[in-house]
């Protein structure tokens, strides 16, 4: 992924709010720009009014499971592209044992330490 | 029957890669054949070309016998190939499978002629990943793999420790599992690599006396896997290092001795926000609307026993009691999203749930007092 000086912007969808807010602050502070929806209605919403260069986005939530909606995402011209990190409580090989596949997506395990989130997001390749 | 020994006989007359290739094709059809008796499979699988009948089966079936051929079809080829035979399972399983999918979809296979058969791919190189192995012997990489990939695990390999530094230093990972067989690799880094992880290490060695595990155990090893290990030894002890987030293990670490558990911290919050108390205050008031909610939706589901609502309650409470610190109360939290469709441990769950309740009452208490000592700039 190209590493340049201007600001990277990382779409956050989950339904939980207080994590929203948390993961919103400290990315914000490590210099990223920050959109958060917590629905998936409203993140495709703004995934056609600017192409984030990450997004992260929860497996479990009301309306669509965050899989299904990365795979419409993945089948979008102009998102195809974009690194996805998706975040679940389930274990892995449980949404693989109900048939998802989580091959072009990177895996994070809730709960885990939002302050550790920009390194992490480092490791995937976004840097700001 | 007679398939299978056609097929046998085949096998036997024409001993090569190639005729094993269809071989094994040639065994998943038949056995998809066999259960399409019993189950209903859609004929037009039967006449697929062979990944396509693989990979299809592996969602319609959830069959853990053929799962088994599938893996080991898998393990005869590429590890790209096993890839590859998933991401198309979900693929055939993911179309029209979904109302909202097919709502966007329609409209955008309209204007973008988007095919999701076409874009879907996976990234060259992912990092974040479950175990990071260390291990010198051909062999046991291959058995290694096998058992990791067959249980879903994510792994990378590293043949010394200096390797192994070098990729931790890149990646991210829950767990390191390094083969001590050769003496020689506690002078190709060990010690240096043990004082870098971060992440639970565990020993593999053959035939260990228990002083010795102790022994491993004072260097720094979290724990010691001896070989020869079944499966189910090994995802034991994978599992009981890995159950926790690593990145959570390490900071509740530093927490421990100042908070008991029981009730709120805002170390975490603090951490995120740089001390922001309007930051704080505004997390604070969330986290009050959180716990309303959860009690809500458990005195809902209470006097009707209805476990999943106990369930969601329990499952949409827990980051944000993670991130306040209550880690005693995450304890019933997930016992509770865990346990509540076990009929033995439902009366458990019904106690934990009104221990919760109860615990609630005090955590807003708690809060508000927090609420007001950080409005009175009492607390940075």
């Amino acid at each position: 992924m190209e590493t340049t000086k201007e600001t990277k912007h990382v779409l956050v969808i989950d339904d939980d709010d207080f994590l929203l807010a948390a993961i919103k602050k400290k990315l914000e502070l490590a210099g990223y720009k920050v959109t958060v929806s917590n629905n998936v209605h409203d993140a495709y919403f703004k995934l056609n009014m600017s192409k984030p260069d990450l997004i992260m986005l929860d497996i479990i939530m009301p309306d669509i499971n965050g899989i299904e909606f990365m795979h419409l995402i993945k089948s979008q011209i102009m998102l195809g592209s974009t690194p996805i990190v998706l975040m679940s409580y389930l274990p892995k090989a449980e949404l693989y044992k109900m048939g998802y596949d989580l091959a072009s997506a990177y895996y994070l395990d809730k709960p885990f330490d939002v302050n550790e989130l920009p390194e992490l997001i480092k490791n995937v390749g976004l840097h700001v | 029957m007679f398939y299978c020994l056609e097929m046998l006989a085949l096998r036997l007359c024409v001993p090569t890669w190639y005729s094993f290739y269809y071989w094994e094709n040639d065994f998943v059809k038949m056995e998809l054949r066999e259960r399409n008796k019993t189950k209903n499979i859609p004929k037009e699988l039967l006449s697929m070309n062979s990944s396509d009948t693989v990979a299809t089966s592996l969602h319609h079936l959830k069959d853990r016998t053929l799962e088994g051929h599938i893996l080991h079809f898998a393990d005869i080829h590429e590890e790209r190939e096993y890839e590859t035979v998933l991401r198309k399972a979900v693929t055939h399983s993911h179309n029209g499978h979904s109302t909202f999918v097919q709502e966007f979809q329609s409209v955008k296979e309209s204007s973008l002629g988007a095919d999701p058969t076409i874009t879907y791919r996976a990234p060259a190189d992912s990092r974040i990943y479950d175990i990071l192995v260390v291990e010198e012997d051909e062999m046991s990489r291959q058995i290694l793999s096998m058992l990791l990939r067959r249980n879903y695990l994510t792994y990378k390999f590293a043949h010394s420790p200096e390797e192994a530094s070098e990729k931790y230093v890149g990646d991210h990972y829950r767990l390191m599992l390094i083969g001590t067989d050769n003496p020689e690799i506690l002078h190709k880094g060990l010690s240096e690599l043990l004082g870098k992880s971060k992440v639970p290490v565990l020993a593999m060695k053959t035939r260990i006396s228990k002083e010795h595990v102790t022994q491993f155990i004072n260097t720094g090893f979290a724990d010691v896997v001896v070989k020869p290990y079944t499966e189910d030894q090994l995802l034991k002890y994978l599992h009981a290092n890995m159950k926790d987030n690593t990145y959570e293990k390490n900071e509740t670490t530093d927490q421990s001795s100042s908070h008991d558990g029981d009730t709120i911290s805002l170390d975490q919050l603090k951490r995120i926000g740089n001390s922001d108390t309007d930051f704080l205050l505004k997390m604070l008031d969330k986290f009050i609307i959180s716990v309303q909610e959860c009690s809500e939706a458990l005195e809902a589901a209470l006097p009707e026993k209805n476990w999943q609502q106990m369930r969601q309650a329990a499952h949409k409470s827990i980051p944000s009691f993670s991130l306040m610190g209550v880690t005693n109360m995450l304890q019933d939290l997930e016992f509770i999203e865990h346990q509540s469709n076990e009929e033995s441990k439902q009366e458990e769950v019904l106690t934990r749930a009104e221990n919760i309740l109860k615990k609630n009452k005090k955590i807003i208490a708690d809060v508000r007092l927090e609420m007001e000592a950080l409005r009175n700039g009492k607390k940075t």
